[in-house]
């Protein structure tokens, strides 16, 4: 695909938990690569496994969770690590962002505090006050007015955005390689969505992290990211750069989520087309292809075999559909994806 | 994506190094560290109490009862433990010529039927009330916290077990533990405490247990783990602080508990044995007299209701003192 080799390698990787109702098959044989400095957007909707996948990637899936495949961050499989040694990349290598920075900060410990501790876990011989100046910097950097004084604030006396911009400061802490951001903006207000999305990419810059970008938010990801990877039912739908996604989409998954969603721009009797149905269960996904109940352009070779992720003629898209090289050129919908 | 620029680490932007080298220069890139290391180091802990310790004063000093409540547990606290060394007398010292007095000026709270003066009697019985509540309520709530954390923090299996045990000795009646063990070898304000604190932990472990399943599921927990945290920090560092404030409620109602679960004993007379005084068995050797002298059961008496009271108003405190959540007043 390039000649970089992957900083993160994800091969058929499969995460099932046992429930009382059977076994749930959250993430199904996904594959993802991410290239140092890149920005990845990983796109679906609730139970896509998306989140599921990124959680494996940073070791915190509960142990009773069955995982299967293969997570290589830097040729080293993380998946075979111990714990102890998952610990060493845990906030240092590889760092999250969590959605809901109401509950992601704890609320008895000052902001800058936490960003401290972040930093000193990872190298104690960094001292104290070496470790604030660094910390008031990154507040700085996120955009905090005053870091100097709001250091010593606690989480409740941010605001929301202020918060997640200070999660995203703790994230970047240790100048990770690879930063996973899980819907950073979905609990936030409209009109901050775009700053803190804003912030994300000079915290990017500022340490030259690579940025998986997870989201159920089509229009988030088009002012972003580098390559749209879209995911239904724990499978990749689709994957290609962000362009070929939202112009030539090959895919009537990602065409349905671009159709689904409103935008300024379209006129007011326009309706809009939600996917009609419900997402697959995990217990008893669907016969042939997982998207085949809810598909506009299902047949019959739907139901009897499921598709499989196949590359176009470019060798750069990758599409799970039969007809992939069938469906109708996007044309009119080009509008709808919504340009950030 | 072939054509895009990638950033490799060796040339990362500008901005980069120059924020690395305001750190001192040495931020290692590479090098791993273990984290264990870092929780010996009790210096970013200092910087968290001290903060966080003004704060907990200014809103502690808004509670007026429960600063009331302080400054009284304290005076009382003086009085039990420098009472007995001003007193001219001992405190099983006996006079023959005042036998059973009433109140006087020689001695404030009179004395018993045995000559003895009951003002010295009662601090040093309060002093030994207090020791054996404050000795079972540190007690109650080290073994009920480490236990509770444990439970809740881990889940499955350990919790199951651990609960189980819990509710065994929630279910063994303390009292009657207490009167076998005081009709057979005999009680000591040290024993009494211990027993005490054995039978009396699965209170605050359940509380404990209960906090934790609930803030382990805290996205903060989560993104602790994320931050490579182990698993004692994020139990203790993280989670302890925020179930501060029903431990401290609890461990103060304990206090309240075994001062009278202790008081019972020797009104059961089969508590701390005379010439020991502690507040329970004053009351128990002058229940007789209620009529004829109530100050001898009055007097100790209060003191229990003022300690308890006291203790429980300050714990009330200590919890919206603890919260930094709470309002700033």
């Amino acid at each position: 695909m390039t000649s970089t080799t992957p900083l993160l390698d994800i091969r058929d990787l499969t995460v099932s938990f046992k429930t009382d109702d059977g076994l749930v098959r959250a993430v199904n044989g996904v594959d993802l690569q991410m290239f140092p400095g890149e920005t990845l957007a990983v796109v679906g909707e609730s139970g896509s496994g998306k989140s599921v996948s990124a959680m494996a990637v940073m070791g915190l899936l509960p142990s009773y969770t069955q995982i299967e495949g293969s997570v290589e961050f830097e040729g080293t499989d993380l998946l075979k690590l111990s714990t102890r040694a998952m610990r060493k990349l845990q906030g240092n290598e590889i760092a999250m962002i969590f959605q809901d920075p109401m509950t992601a900060l704890n609320p008895v410990f000052t902001v800058g505090n936490q960003i401290i501790e972040g930093i000193r876990i990872h190298h104690p011989q960094i001292s104290k006050q070496a470790a604030r100046e660094r910390t008031i910097e990154l507040l700085a950097l996120v955009g905090i007015p005053e870091p100097r004084q709001r250091v010593d604030n606690y989480p409740h006396e941010f605001s929301g955005g202020m918060r997640q911009r200070a999660m995203i400061a703790l994230a970047i802490a240790n100048e990770p390689k690879l930063l996973i951001a899980d819907e950073p903006t979905t609990a936030l207000d409209v009109t901050i969505q775009a700053q803190v999305l804003e912030v994300m990419r000079t915290a990017q810059e500022a340490t030259g992290a690579a940025m998986m970008l997870i989201t159920h938010d089509l229009g988030l990801v088009a002012g972003v990211a580098d390559r749209v990877q879209v995911m239904y039912g724990g499978r990749v739908f689709e994957m290609s750069d962000t362009d070929t996604i939202f112009y030539r989409s090959r895919n009537p998954y990602t065409r349905g989520l671009m159709t689904s969603v409103p935008t300024a721009a379209a006129r007011t009797d326009d309706r809009l087309s939600p996917i009609p149905g419900a997402p697959p269960s995990a217990i008893n996904p669907p016969r042939g292809c997982v998207f085949r109940p809810r598909c506009q352009h299902a047949e019959d070779a739907c139901y009897e075999e499921p598709p499989l992720l196949a590359l176009d003629a470019t060798g750069r898209h990758l599409s799970r559909c039969h007809f992939a090289e069938e469906l109708p050129e996007l044309g009119a919908q080009d509008e709808l994806g919504r340009s950030a | 994506m072939t054509d895009r620029e990638v950033t490799h680490p060796e040339e990362r932007p500008p901005g980069y190094e120059g924020r690395s080298s305001t750190v001192g220069g040495e931020v290692p890139e590479t090098e791993h560290l273990d984290p264990e290391h870092v929780i010996d180091e009790l210096e970013g802990i200092e910087a968290v109490s001290r903060s966080f310790g003004r704060q907990t004063w200014d809103r502690f000093r808004r509670h007026r009862i429960a600063l009331i409540a302080a400054v009284v547990l304290f005076l009382l606290t003086l009085a039990f433990v420098v009472g007995p060394w001003l007193s001219p007398y001992g405190f099983s010292e006996q006079d023959f010529t005042a036998l059973n007095q009433g109140p006087s000026l020689a001695h404030p709270f009179g004395t018993d039927t045995i000559g003895r003066d009951i003002m010295v009697r009662t601090f040093q019985g309060g002093r030994f009330s207090l020791r054996i509540a404050l000795f079972v309520a540190i007690l109650t709530t080290v073994i009920g916290t480490i236990v509770g954390a444990i439970a809740g923090y881990f889940g499955g299996t350990i919790d199951a077990l651990l609960n189980k045990l819990i509710n065994l000795f929630l279910i063994v009646p303390a009292l009657v533990i207490l009167l076998v063990v005081g009709v057979r070898w005999g009680a000591t304000p040290n024993g009494i405490a211990l027993l005490l604190g054995f039978l009396l932990w699965p209170a605050i472990a359940r509380i404990v247990r209960g906090l934790f399943l609930q803030y382990k599921e805290q996205e903060f927990v989560l993104a602790a783990r994320a931050a490579g945290a182990r698993a004692p920090r994020i139990m203790f560092r993280h989670i302890l602080p925020n179930t501060f404030g029903p431990i401290v409620v609890n461990a103060t109602l304990l206090v309240g508990v075994a001062i009278i679960l202790e008081s019972t004993l020797s009104f059961l007379s089969v508590g701390v044995q005379d010439p020991v005084p502690t507040l329970g068995n004053l009351i128990e050797k002058a229940k007789g007299q209620i009529d004829t002298k109530p100050s001898a059961v009055l007097i100790p008496g209060g003191f229990i209701v003022a300690i308890t009271l006291c203790v429980n108003f300050l714990g009330d405190g200590l919890r919206d003192a603890l919260d930094p959540t709470a309002r700033k007043g």
